[in-house]
């Protein structure tokens, strides 16, 4: 289904002001005037939880597979966190991911999985 | 000029060196940024973008993981509200990141930390409160110039590779894997911060919590499940804490 240019539109200019707002927010309006503990707590823990939330279902049921588990996608996606984690280091993590990812699916093609 | 102040010169040689170095530091993320760029492209080309809504939104969010998830969820048919309310909720980290750069730049000129903000991708954020450790006593003026070395040498190649991106579209071959490219992405670019029981604790209530809850429709599972991964860890890092402190009383 298509996307309406109005929902697009919508979504662009609401997402910029909310995310110049979050990123100015400190740096911008509030100084450096201290939080309250427990929001500076949530915060810290804001990478580690909506990002794997939001790839959890994508690894498991890959819309590519039509929704069946791959095993192999989800191979690349624990090498990449092995990878990223041991290095400590994102963009190598996700160059490194992102070549396993290309062997797999052309390996894949070629022995015919 | 009060004796704290440099005198001018030797301040702007400062706040040129300090530029140049955020510009070195942050030159070699391109290699990042510009793969992402093309998989923005891509992605909002797939979904029904044109060229000028997906460089509107390359540019003014400047913020490709949220993009992405709002793209993602529309293709869902999902309420422009969820959208807007989860891909926001991606970027509230940066919140924590304008706290932390706060007593550093906040005394700095308005437009420059406006542009800051604009600019405030994480690896900028990641550069420069490293280097902000190490010189705590720079001027404001070549913190904020590091900070801005740094967006300069690795922000405009974001924009080059969605134009790129958005032009191939849906040419791009199946055999480089697109479509999964964002899931890496998005894998590596929490897997680093993970470290520490409370941590580890949040990061598998939050995977298990979006699995079980990915009956909701509009993808509200990935906002509740992430909530509740941060109240646990969150209660982690408390229960953690208080053994420390009757371990130490006793």
């Amino acid at each position: 289904m298509t996307i309406s240019t109005f929902d697009i539109w919508l979504t662009i200019i609401g997402l910029a002001i909310a995310t110049f707002l979050i990123r100015f927010s400190f740096i911008g309006i509030l100084g450096g005037r201290q939080m309250p503990p427990w929001l500076l707590t949530a915060l810290r823990y804001v990478p580690v939880t909506i990002l794997p939330a939001l790839v959890a279902p994508a690894i498991m049921w890959p819309e590519a597979t039509g929704g069946s588990f791959d095993p192999m996608r989800a191979a690349v996606a624990i090498l990449t966190f092995a990878l990223a984690w041991q290095l400590r280091n994102p963009m190598l993590g996700f160059l490194g991911g992102l070549l396993c990812l290309i062997i797999f699916i052309n390996a894949g093609g070629v022995l015919g999985l | 000029m009060t004796q704290l102040d440099l005198p001018s010169d030797a301040l702007a040689r400062t706040i040129r060196a300090s530029f140049w170095r955020g510009a070195r530091a942050g030159f070699p993320f391109n290699a990042a940024v510009i793969p992402f760029g093309l998989l923005f492209g891509v992605v909002a080309a797939d979904a029904g973008f044109d060229l000028l809504q997906a460089m509107a939104m390359s540019i003014l969010v400047l913020a490709g993981a949220s993009s992405l998830t709002a793209i993602e969820l529309l293709t869902q048919q999902a309420p422009v509200f969820i959208v807007l309310l989860t891909a926001a909720a991606v970027n509230l980290r940066m919140a924590m990141y304008s706290a932390s750069l706060a007593p550093h730049i906040s005394s700095g000129p308005l437009w420059q930390r406006a542009a800051a903000a604009y600019l405030m991708v994480d690896h900028a954020y990641a550069l420069s409160i490293a280097d902000y450790e190490v010189r705590p006593d720079a001027p404001v003026r070549a913190k904020l110039a590091f900070y801005l070395g740094v967006c300069l040498a690795s922000v405009p190649s974001w924009f080059v590779a969605c134009f790129i991106g958005a032009l191939i579209g849906t040419q791009m071959p199946a055999s480089l894997g697109l479509d999964y490219a964002g899931v890496v992405m998005f894998v590596s670019l929490f897997a680093p911060a993970v470290r520490g029981l409370p941590k580890i604790a949040a990061l598998l209530v939050a995977t298990l919590g979006s699995l079980l809850l990915a009956w909701m429709p509009y993808a509200l599972g990935v906002l509740v499940a992430a909530s509740l991964g941060m109240a646990t860890g969150a209660l982690v890092e408390r229960a953690l804490q208080r053994r420390a402190a009757s371990q130490e009383a006793v």
